[in-house]
């Protein structure tokens, strides 16, 4: 290890001072001659100079010496690096275009692969920001027959605790979803979570005020304790350092606080209020009770496979005694967060995979790497004479494309640095992106901080791509004998370095590439403008309407199958209804499983009396309504009538909208017909229904395609899970939304209100994955034009300078300058048009893949325009990229080519 | 006075290693210290001292710092690291088993064999 830090030492002084050492060693060596001339002079009586140049020969060359100083400090190649290094930073500043375009594509390249590799490491490989976290396990139990985890465990967890040693702290959390009332009647759910006092042995963070739980609060007949998260007592306790004693209550519930979580401090994932699990209290029986969560820590020296082994001891005993229940039940141990998202029983398959996916980031990087490859290449040719002339002082071949490859890696260390900062903000975005989207906070384990790993990634990424940029050209600019090229550069020949096959080879894919990128992105495009980027016009007001999810308690999985739930739902419900409709500004309300404009379920439907041929092949839009539904959204019955309360007992009949009508039954008349949910693998097909009505469209019906057809079927509110509530408001939705939160408080605490809003407001969930893809696409097509267009003007530039003496000769000779164009451009366009036409194949089948899918009216249209836009759009590109050169080209004279000859 | 002996390939690190042992010495110094504990005897190139030095720094045996030197130069001093004691330790206790190892066979009688 000493020696190693020597080592490096002695390296970053030959790198960073080379010329510091060099003189070091003079000063040294020169001590040393003048200490031997002083000892001559004294011990042999000779004069100075005499005695100077006896010391000097036996010393035997201070230049000779400290050369084999630096080979013996292994600083000599570092030198060579180092001067490297700066010439590397002269051409970026010589050249600024190019360098602004490798900049621009290797930083988003090297940034994408990052970020990505961030992203995993950090959210799915993610690790606890606790002591020794990497001995933190999750639990899941595995039910191998039906492959599904199996989280009632909660009489196994106890059965454990007792007996597994493998573990240091063994500990079970579950789920609770309650009001937080506060004193000033401020009723807001919050996630909090019922957990063993164990966890806070496991995270081993102190309380920030008071302290956590005990062993001692697990106890039946303790007195209900809480502890709050730093966030919660921000927002909802004003910072109160007070709080430690105070009575809070959580649904119809009272705690007393005990202590305050320091910042940052989720566990287990991103909950804010810890109270006991009561586990004494709760003897379940196997595989009954309520979902529980299993996390604890190895003990010191035991892996996770030890740990395995020994549950699956547990496990195979617990299968021969209660066969009934664990016949086929594995629990499998997992480092927690993996524990947390994973959904297969090994879950290593799926991280290869992930991981895997980096290839895609290396491929586009070599693809990047490849064009800025041209662009160096034909830079390479300008410094041509430069390089022969090394070449013929002796320079090897390795040492000319080392040169270059300090070059290039000067240019992507920087692309490298850059790219980690757009990773930092772009991991950021994405972070906000999910919060928004889930509506909850993030998972408590996921930073902003970029690992010293990523780093390292992107370092490596650095060193790929100066690789791919210097070395390549590099030995294709070396190949060439150093005869034939000393020819070239003292003018006695034409011949030279050549933009030969593969760099045309790059071009041409390069060109293809975009028109298939443009055509995708034109597509998108198209759709977002048909769709209004996936949000449809309402044809109601949305902004004057109050949008509420509503949630009590819930005792099952499956809410609506409880009768207790049903009837506490329905009384809590109507008194919230007869409430509201009583305060002056509201207008209407009503209820559905969805509301306009929320992201649909959908079903697959059959319809009677008509051939398998023509039933409906995609999905269609589903919600389970309240009778008054299409009168609080203004929308008129067209035919037939509207569902009554009557319907909502469980009357099997149906409305349409007149999309499904247009679309799934093709202008055919639908009052009387009869639909049902097909038959699926997993179910039974549904109770036929009868269409009674025809209603208009909710949401603008322009572009629409068969699967926005919908269909709603009539229900209560205690019948359908989850289930929202629309409250029209007269004048001012924002009193209303405050009125809604006190009246929900004083009906019932344990009434939660989730996602209150106002329509308008209301965006489908997959438009946040949707937004990521397109700019993310929109990214890549940029890249990809720019490098197009950076390919094309170095290939015609090349072209110019290198046949600089043929056109001054064909102007001298009286060439039109359109005979001049033609025949030095003629065959780079050849090369821009087969790219072209490569390109557009792929993206012809593409657009006319896509087409129906974006508008069913015009599919065709919309492909034709997409293609003939892509083609158009690259041709101009090209086109503009060569302007400057062919300007070049025509203002060459004769006198010029004079010069070069 | 004989003629002093070539040195042997890989014997003037040792030697360096033992003079810087004995207490810290500049480049000049540690030529001067080979001569007195050989007594002469050994033929040094005296710039090849150098490369020597630098190679022992590298693998981090010996350590170095700028001083001042007897008559107020600046100088560059060497001192042996714990790391270079133990190289020193093994390569004599090696050297010493040669050396014997050569003895003896070098005083080889007709008599013995």
């Amino acid at each position: 290890m000493k020696t190693l830090l020597a080592r490096l030492r002695i390296a970053w002084r030959g790198l960073t001072q080379p010329s510091q050492l060099d003189r070091e060693m003079d000063d040294e060596m020169r001590f040393h001659i003048d200490m031997e001339t002083q000892r001559l002079m004294k011990a042999r009586g000779l004069g100075h100079a005499e005695a100077r140049r006896h010391a000097a020969i036996a010393f035997g060359g201070v230049e000779k010496y400290r050369g084999a100083g630096r080979d013996a400090l292994g600083v000599t190649w570092m030198r060579g690096l180092s001067s490297d290094l700066k010439l590397g930073a002269r051409m970026l500043r010589k050249y600024p275009g190019l360098t602004a375009v490798a900049l621009f594509a290797l930083s988003l390249a090297i940034g994408a692969g990052a970020a990505y590799l961030e992203f995993l490491n950090d959210l799915m490989h993610g690790k606890l920001p606790f002591p020794e976290s990497d001995r933190i396990v999750g639990i899941q139990t595995w039910d191998q027959e039906s492959g599904e985890t199996e989280a009632r465990v909660t009489a196994d967890f106890v059965s454990w605790r007792l007996s597994l040693r493998s573990f240091e702290v063994l500990g079970a959390s579950r789920q609770l979803d309650g009001n937080l009332i506060t004193d000033d009647g401020r009723a807001e759910p919050v996630r909090g979570v019922q957990i063993t006092a164990s966890a806070f042995a496991l995270a081993r963070v102190p309380a920030m005020l008071g302290r956590t739980l005990q062993t001692a609060d697990e106890q039946p007949g303790a007195s209900p304790v809480a502890v709050i998260g730093y966030e919660l007592w921000q927002t909802r306790f004003a910072s109160d350092a007070s709080i430690v004693g105070r009575t809070i209550r959580l649904g119809r519930d009272l705690y007393t606080v005990v202590g305050v979580m320091p910042q940052g401090f989720g566990f287990p994932i991103n909950h804010s209020l810890w109270v006991p699990l009561p586990l004494n209290e709760a003897n379940y029986p196997y595989r009954e009770g309520p979902g529980t969560r299993v996390f604890g820590k190895l003990a010191a020296t035991v892996s996770v496979r030890q740990a395995q082994a020994e549950l699956d001891a547990v496990a195979h005993r617990a299968a021969r005694d209660q066969p009934k229940t664990h016949a086929h039940l594995r629990p499998v141990v997992k480092p927690f967060v993996e524990s947390v998202w994973s959904a297969v029983e090994d879950s290593r398959i799926q991280t290869i995979v992930f991981y895997s996916a980096n290839v895609f980031f290396i491929g586009l990087l070599a693809l990047c790497g490849a064009n800025i490859a041209t662009l160096v290449f034909a830079r390479t040719a300008t410094r041509e004479t430069e390089i022969t002339v090394r070449t013929a002082l002796g320079a090897s071949r390795a040492r000319i494309a080392g040169q270059l490859f300090a070059e290039a890696l000067v240019l992507s260390s920087l692309a490298a640095a850059i790219g980690l900062g757009f990773a930092y903000y772009g991991l950021r975005w994405v972070k906000n992106a999910v919060v928004a989207g889930q509506k909850q906070p993030i998972m408590f384990w996921w930073n902003d901080r970029i690992a010293p790993e990523t780093m390292l990634y992107a370092a490596v990424l650095a060193v790929f791509a100066a690789a791919i940029v210097g070395v390549v050209p590099a030995l294709k600019a070396t190949g060439i004998r150093v005869q034939e090229r000393l020819k070239h550069a003292t003018g006695t020949t034409a011949s030279g370095l050549k933009f030969g096959g593969i760099w045309t080879g790059v071009i041409v894919t390069q060109v293809g590439v975009t028109v298939v990128f443009l055509a995708i992105v034109g597509m998108l495009a198209w759709s977002a403008y048909v769709t209004g980027g996936g949000k449809r016009q309402p044809t109601f007001p949305a902004e004057q309407y109050v949008s509420v999810r509503l949630a009590l308690d819930v005792p099952a999985d499956d809410p609506v199958k409880d009768d207790a739930y049903r009837q506490q739902f329905r009384s809590t419900f109507t008194r919230l209804s007869d409430r509201l409709s009583a305060y002056p500004d509201v207008a209407a309300l009503t209820y559905g499983r969805r509301l306009p404009g929320m992201n649909p379920f959908f079903a697959h439907l059959e319809i009677a009396d008509i051939p398998a041929s023509q039933q409906p092949s995609t999905p269609i839009r589903t919600a389970d309504v309240a009778a008054n539904y299409f009168d609080t959204f203004d929308a008129p019955i067209l035919a037939g009538r509207s569902f009554t309360e009557a319907d909502s007992a469980g009357v099997n009949v149906a409305i349409v909208d007149r999309t499904f009508v247009r679309l799934v039954l093709k202008d055919q008349e639908a009052i009387g017909r009869h639909v049902r949910r097909a038959a699926s693998e997993t179910k039974p097909a549904g109770p036929w229904m009868q269409i009674v009505g025809v209603v208009r469209d909710l949401t603008d019906e322009t572009g629409k395609r068969a699967d926005d057809a919908m269909i709603y079927t009539p229900t209560r509110p205690e019948a359908t899970y989850p289930v929202h509530l629309a409250v029209r408001a007269r004048t001012n939705p924002a009193v209303v939304m405050s009125e809604l939160r006190i009246m929900a408080s004083e009906i019932d605490p344990a009434l939660r209100l989730y996602d209150l809003q106002t329509l308008d407001n209301v965006s489908e969930a997959d438009r946040v994955a949707l937004d990521l893809f397109a700019r993310l696409l929109a990214g890549v097509s940029l890249v990809a034009l720019v490098l197009a267009t950076a390919g094309v003007y170095a290939l015609m530039s090349f072209t110019v300078s290198r046949r600089t003496a043929e056109i001054g000769v064909r102007v001298a000779l009286g060439a039109k300058p359109s005979r001049i164009l033609w025949t030095t451009f003629g065959r780079s366009m050849l090369q821009v048009a087969l790219g072209v036409l490569l390109g557009s194949i792929p993206a012809a089948l593409l657009v006319a893949a896509l087409g129906p899918e974006v508008s069913a009216e015009n599919g065709t249209n919309v492909a034709i325009a997409t293609g003939v836009m892509a083609t158009v759009t690259v041709c101009a590109i090209t086109a503009i990229a060569c302007i400057a050169p062919a300007r070049r080209a025509l203002k060459i004279q004769p006198s010029d080519a004079l010069k070069t000859t | 006075m004989s003629q002093p002996a070539e040195l042997l390939p890989g014997t003037l690190d040792l030697l360096i290693l033992k003079s810087v042992s004995l207490g810290k010495l500049h480049g000049y110094g540690v030529l001067l210290r080979i001569e007195q504990i050989t007594g002469g005897a050994l033929h040094i190139q005296q710039g090849a001292l150098y490369p020597a030095l630098y190679r022992l720094e590298r693998q981090g045996l010996i350590d170095s710092e700028w001083g001042t030197s007897e008559n107020n130069r600046r100088a560059k001093y060497y001192r042996l690291t714990a790391q270079g004691r133990q190289r020193l330790r093994d390569e004599s206790a090696s050297w010493n088993r040669l050396a014997d190892a050569m003895a003896a066979a070098l005083r080889a009688t007709s008599q013995e064999i």
